[in-house]
């Protein structure tokens, strides 16, 4: 298949006065085909987030190139929609406004009622009908991340960032947003790259986890393809004999050996494209058995 | 959250705190009203002054009123009678002054109380816009030519500060290439500026115009160019990667997220703007309450002194309420 979203030896360099270079990742390659979800797992410091930011265009990397669809990516732009940890929706405007302030610098031809009808479909889709017209600082937390993800699923973008969407919720709201990105993605058939921290969120939602190794000079250490067949959902995905194997595979990488992995880095960044490996840990029937015995 | 039983509270307080000071005010400048003191005059002395006109009785009446032995002898020395000097309208009006004073007489010249003001005040208000010749017109007119003045210099000052601010603050380059001028201009008291204005443009009018001008034109400047710098990186980012041009990036993201530190900027001004007024107008003279304050002065009519210093106090409040209520529209709650 065709590659849609490419990192070529990207690298990152940040230059601190007085001090050495501090390299965070280094020569990193991936390859992700159009309609696929990735997650990104990795210790805090290892650079996921500065991935997400050269993929969106709002940061440069030091070396390498990132390309969307053959084109280097290398300023922000429509077909790349982000959404924040931290929501980042103007403060000024009702949730409904940020949304069609969106709509309307995408579609520039559309009707003021079109970018309304596009805007509250999309914000009911989030289930946030009733909350429409309020300003950001009159919803809680949950509603202005899922306020965030309206705006960013309602510009249909062919690619959608997603750094920890759900980092600063509580559990309860997480699951829930959580089941409606399930839904969204099923309709929408976007390709997503989102950063996480949460093992269970990467397996429930994700067709391939990017484990990324501890910084200074991290890499994608290793490529985990979840196979577990979609749609799936959070009460029933613990059934399938791949969860337990995948999820031990995961835990072990990020326990044990995300900082192993680190090799002694190489004199500088650059070098033959060397894509990571791809693992896609099995279950057996037994061992789902013994799980469900203990 | 202050309670509605708090705000009543303030306002009866605030009510206290008035009461006292007016009535601190009022026995302050009480002035103390002098009993008519009976001068005694024996009764050899009385013999002395009965003339043909002027019987034993009539001294004794008049020394009772407070007439000394020496004014009593000028006026048996003038040959009237108590009737003539009661139908003249008493002694003052023969040019003596008794030992009692009048109180209206000495609350023109002491510094007025309470009751002297209110009266003027109200005297000043029933008719604010009459117009009696060059020092002698109403507070309204007074005002519109303050305000038309202030009006006419903070707009324009605003023209200039708001883009020029923003162009400031989105360039680093240019905010450090102009910012050693604008330190060194900005702590220029205004009225400085003013003989300049003077010289250069010949026009009293147009001078204090540009003293309000230069005045107001710093915190708008300074305050734009300090939001504009300090928009959060969020709100640009939102908008690059909406593809927004660089016009509707200022218009759209910029613009709204400055404008409650844009409108602080202006109520700061605004505020200098009516200090400056009254001082400038106080040099320039002609017409304004700037000018009004001094002509009483110059008349020692300080109850209309003081109902002026009243009334600029009033207005500049409206004023400054006025951008607070722009402030409080603009502004939103950062999350």
């Amino acid at each position: 298949m065709k590659s849609f979203l490419r990192g070529e030896l990207l690298t990152k360099t940040f230059k601190i006065p007085g001090k050495e270079d501090l390299t965070v990742f280094q020569d990193l390659s991936f390859d992700i085909k159009k309609g696929e979800f990735i997650c990104c797992i990795g210790h805090s410091g290892c650079g996921k987030s500065t991935v997400l930011n050269i993929l969106s265009g709002l940061d440069k990397a030091t070396s390498g190139v990132a390309l969307l669809n053959d084109k280097v990516i290398d300023k922000p732009g429509l077909s790349k929609a982000v959404v924040f940890q931290n929501h980042s929706l103007l403060p000024w405007m009702t949730a409904l406004k940020n949304v069609e302030f969106g709509v309307a610098a995408k579609h520039r031809d559309w009707s003021k009622k079109q970018v309304r009808e596009h805007s509250e479909n999309y914000l009911k889709m989030c289930s946030l009908e009733p909350a429409m017209h309020r300003k950001p600082s009159q919803l809680s937390g949950g509603m202005r991340q899922r306020v965030g993800l309206a705006r960013a699923f309602a510009l249909e973008s062919e690619l959608l960032l997603l750094d920890e969407p759900f980092g600063a919720l509580d559990a309860l709201t997480r699951g829930a947003i959580q089941d409606e990105l399930v839904n969204i993605c099923n309709q929408t058939e976007q390709t997503i790259f989102m950063i996480t921290h949460d093992v269970d969120e990467a397996i429930l939602l994700a067709d391939r986890i990017f484990l990324m190794s501890n910084g200074p000079y991290a890499t994608i250490a290793e490529i985990v393809k979840v196979d577990i067949p979609k749609p799936r959902e959070r009460a029933s995905i613990f059934k399938d004999k791949n969860y337990y194997a995948t999820r031990n595979h995961i835990i072990d990488f990020l326990v044990n050996r995300c900082s192993e992995v680190r090799e002694k880095p190489k004199a500088g960044a650059g070098g033959p494209i060397v894509m990571p490996p791809e693992v896609s840990p099995q279950g057996s029937e037994e061992s789902l058995e013994l799980a469900e015995q203990a | 959250m202050t309670t509605l039983n708090d705000k009543l509270k303030a306002a009866l307080l605030s009510l206290l705190f008035l009461v006292l000071f007016l009535g601190f005010w009022f026995i302050v400048t009480k002035r103390p009203t002098v009993e008519t003191k009976a001068v005694v005059i024996e009764a050899s002395q009385v013999s002395e002054l009965t003339t043909e006109a002027l019987t034993a009785a009539d001294v004794t009446e008049l020394s009772g009123k407070g007439l000394t032995f020496d004014q009593l002898k000028q006026i048996s020395g003038m040959g009237v009678s108590l009737e003539d000097i009661n139908a003249a309208g008493g002694v003052e009006a023969f040019g003596f002054t008794t030992g009692g004073v009048a109180e209206e007489a000495t609350e023109t010249t002491g510094f007025p109380g309470p009751v002297l003001v209110w009266k003027e005040s109200w005297e000043m208000l029933k008719d604010p816009f009459y117009d009696k010749g060059t020092n002698d017109k109403g507070i309204g007119i007074q005002l519109k030519y303050s305000l038309m003045r202030v009006g006419i210099g903070f707009t324009l000052a605003v023209l200039v500060a708001v883009p020029l601010g923003f162009v400031i603050g989105m360039f680093p380059l240019i905010s450090m290439a102009l910012m050693p001028y604008i330190q060194i201009l900005k702590p220029i008291s205004p009225l400085a500026w003013l003989p300049v204005a003077l010289y250069v443009i010949k026009d009293s009018e147009s001078a204090s115009i540009f003293v309000i001008f230069i005045c107001s034109v710093w915190p708008m400047l300074i305050n734009t160019a300090f939001g504009v710098a300090s928009v959060k990186k969020d709100y640009l980012n939102i908008g690059n990667t909406l593809e927004l041009s660089k016009l509707e990036q200022a218009f759209r993201i910029i613009l709204p997220a400055t404008a409650p530190t844009i409108f602080t900027g202006m109520r700061i001004s605004i505020g200098i703007a009516w200090l400056v007024i009254v001082a400038a107008e106080m040099v320039i003279g002609g017409i304004g309450v700037g000018y009004y304050v001094w002509n009483e002065w110059n008349g020692l009519n300080l109850a209309a002194m003081l109902f002026a210093i009243v009334v600029i106090g009033v207005v500049g409040l409206i004023l400054d309420l006025m951008i607070a209520g722009l402030v409080k529209k603009f502004s939103y709650v950062e999350l």
